[in-house]
């Protein structure tokens, strides 16, 4: 994860959407919706990555398959 | 019977008679006129029309029309239009005619009134979408074609058995709701089959990508939606269905994380959405169901688009990985801008399709005190965004080469101006898309129960805004993490795919066969190495170099997997296909073809080319038989 200016701008429209979830009144708590985008994107990226360690597999996991690197002919 | 003669199919399969002889710009104007004719039919139709006949002793409802049916027809009959403008340039007669039947074929599926009607069509439309994807006879085209042939095949005839044994059951074939018993259980199996439920769901993300451009923006549109309908006619409030739906929303948004090709990431993202519509129908209620319906509408038209874009830099560039991709969004704006739009409708972006249709789905489960499905819905619908919109783009487009020209190339990639006719389609979709995310009445209107919902409200916009720009802002902090590698992933085709050989490995083992040695003409083939140019990371578990074998005929095989399958050398005359390098020039003679045909049929590592014309001749076979059956079958 990367930190610095990407981690201030979130912190500070973090603070923002509560706000605006104060006034709007709609979401269960303030902050609501905000909490779900960015903690749902953090599991989502965490826990594939890690499944990816059990399913990603290289390229010619099918051998018959054309060979990955053929990319220049997929027109026609 | 007069009313039949409005049944929407018929335009599609006349239609798919004429592009098969028609010259190349009659067909354009077929392919254009056909769906046209058939939404003029469909705005002609009223809800309750019924054309019933009897047939072989069975009381069929061939034609039957309520709201339910009317929604799917019509969002059918855009499709078919949408994706025959797409692909005028780039599809060829038999792939138009394969594709006019598929569409055709799914309208009457939509249109059935009884399980047999239902079977027929449903039939015709898995074999014709088997031709859309072999008829761009390139890359994996054949094979993908030929698991997807058999996969549907097996769905089939669970759906057929199914059906008699209901009909055995119970003397009825009329489709309606069914309850659970082990008879509905094989035809609720092959719906799901048909809709893509992991982990029957497979062949989706095996064969859409494999189909030439236009041809996957046709498959995207029809399969699984028929599936949705049948189930939302078959089984609605199947608290199964409520499970199996949040699995598929989550499943495909998981695969997407790691899925390196544009159009298989797709398709995993129809997996997720499909799996929404599912959740809805197990939900069962009136507003699930309006739910269930208004997404599989919206979800034709987006994604349709979504296809269509990446289809654009298939065609512009010849790659659709996005590891091999980036740098190029300078030259391709106008694809980019009409990709977007299609991104932030199935992201449901206010004011887009998606908002007005999936948060359909998910208030439903609001009503029904769902909460869990509730929370886990929004997540599938953050990770929607996070693939589809941001990091399919991104890779794409972009990719660490930034906004293009691409640096880091000898030779810059080639983009290739796109043809009229796919902006024109394009722009249809993503027009339709921005209407009815303004209008959301015009959708409602066509849904099968009165609509109460208000998708505008500001707590509702609010909160969906937020959620997606923090999806977002996460984003931009794991952008490191995101990029796309060049790996594939395990899926559950492998137990078709892989398992069969090693088991027969094991088996010729067992009997002491000598061990697999690479034939020489096998050699140019891509065959399993142990990585050796790519750093793999510890504890990344390494697949076993897999010794590749060769059939019982040893050499011999290898060397006539030279010989195209379809093609048969001339006698005396070198043998060496293109592409494949040179080998072993044998002359096999009948006994041997024959053996050869056999450990090719039975042992899938050996064999040549991929298989086109024997895929070809089995499709005719099951065809002309099913045509001598039926004919055979109306002499009174």
């Amino acid at each position: 994860m990367r930190t610095g200016r990407p981690m201030l701008v979130t912190a500070a429209a973090f603070v923002v959407a509560v706000l605006v979830d104060l006034v709007v009144g709609y979401s269960p708590f303030p902050g609501y919706g905000a909490l779900i985008g960015l903690l749902g994107c953090i599991v989502i990226v965490v826990v594939s990555k890690w499944l990816g360690r059990f399913l990603s597999r290289p390229e010619d996991l099918y051998p018959l398959d054309v060979p990955a690197d053929v990319q220049e002919d997929l027109r026609g | 019977m007069g009313e039949l003669l409005w049944h929407p199919v018929l335009p599609f399969l006349v239609g798919a008679v004429i592009v098969f002889f028609a010259p190349r710009r009659l067909g354009n104007l077929v392919m254009v006129a056909v769906p046209l004719i058939a939404l003029v039919q469909i705005s002609q139709l009223e809800a309750g029309t019924s054309v019933e006949l009897s047939y072989l002793g069975f009381d069929l409802e061939v034609f039957r029309v309520d709201r339910l049916s009317l929604a799917f027809a019509w969002v059918f009959a855009v499709a078919a239009a949408i994706a025959g403008i797409y692909g005028l340039r780039t599809m060829e007669s038999r792939e138009r005619t394969a594709a006019l039947v598929y569409a055709g074929a799914a309208m009457g599926v939509v249109l059935a009134g009884d399980l047999m009607t239902l079977f027929f069509f449903w039939e015709i439309k898995a074999v014709a979408s088997t031709f859309v994807i072999l008829t761009r006879r390139g890359g994996n085209s054949a094979r993908a074609g030929t698991r997807y042939l058999f996969v549907h095949l097996v769905g089939g005839k669970l759906l057929l058995a199914g059906v008699l044994w209901h009909y055995a059951a119970t003397g009825s074939l009329s489709f309606t709701a069914m309850s659970l018993t082990p008879a509905t259980s094989m035809i609720l199996i092959a719906f799901l089959l048909s809709a893509a439920v992991p982990p029957l769901h497979a062949w989706l993300a095996d064969a859409y990508p494999e189909a030439s451009v236009a041809g996957t923006v046709f498959l995207s549109a029809y399969t699984t939606k028929a599936a949705v309908y049948a189930l939302a006619r078959g089984f609605p409030g199947t608290q199964l269905l409520i499970y199996l739906g949040i699995i598929m929303a989550l499943y495909g948004v998981v695969y997407a994380v790691l899925e390196n090709d544009t159009r298989r990431l797709l398709g995993y993202h129809i997996v997720s959405q499909v799996g929404y519509m599912v959740a809805g129908v197990g939900i069962g209620t009136e507003v699930a169901i309006n739910g269930a319906t208004a997404h599989a509408f919206a979800h034709i038209l987006y994604k349709g688009l979504l296809l269509m874009g990446a289809g654009a830099v298939i065609y512009a560039t010849g790659r659709s990985k996005m590891s091999e991709l980036g740098g190029i969004a300078n030259r391709m704006r106008g694809a980019l801008a009409l990709y977007m739009i299609g991104a932030v409708s199935i992201s449901s972006v206010p004011l887009f399709s998606g908002f007005v249709s999936k948060e359909l789905v998910v208030e439903a489960a609001y009503q029904s005190e769902l909460g869990w499905l509730v929370l886990l819905l929004k997540i599938a619908s953050v990770g929607t965004f996070l693939h589809t919109g941001l990091k399919l783009p991104y890779g794409t487009w972009f990719g660490d080469e930034g906004w293009g020209p691409r640096r880091n190339e000898g030779a810059r990639l080639q983009v290739d101006p796109l043809p009229v006719s796919m902006f024109v389609a394009m722009g249809i979709g993503a027009v339709l898309n921005t209407v009815i995310g303004v209008y959301p009445a015009l959708l409602y209107d066509l849904l099968p129960f009165p609509v109460d919902y208000v998708p505008y409200t500001l707590g509702k916009v609010v909160e969906k805004s937020a959620l997606l720009l923090f999806t977002a802002l996460a984003f931009w902090l794991l952008l490191d993490q995101l990029g796309a590698k060049a790996k594939v992933s395990l899926d559950t085709d492998w137990l078709y795919r892989t398992l069969p050989r090693l088991i027969a490995d094991a088996w010729r083992r067992s009997r002491g066969a000598p061990a697999p040695v690479a034939a020489p003409g096998a050699a140019a083939e891509p065959q399993p190495q142990p990585p050796t140019g790519e750093p793999v990371p510890v504890g990344e578990p390494v697949p076993a170099a897999e010794p590749v074998p060769v059939g019982v005929a040893g050499a011999v095989i290898g060397s006539s997997a030279l010989t195209s399958s379809g093609a048969e050398p001339a006698p005396g005359a070198p043998t060496a296909t293109v592409g494949q390098g040179a080998g072993v020039i044998v002359e096999p003679g009948a006994r041997q073809r024959l053996l050869d045909a056999i450990n090719r049929f039975i042992d899938p590592a050996v064999d040549g080319p991929p298989p086109v014309v024997s895929t070809w001749a089995l499709g005719g076979v099951i065809l002309v038989t099913a045509i001598v059956i039926l004919t055979v079958s109306l002499i009174p």
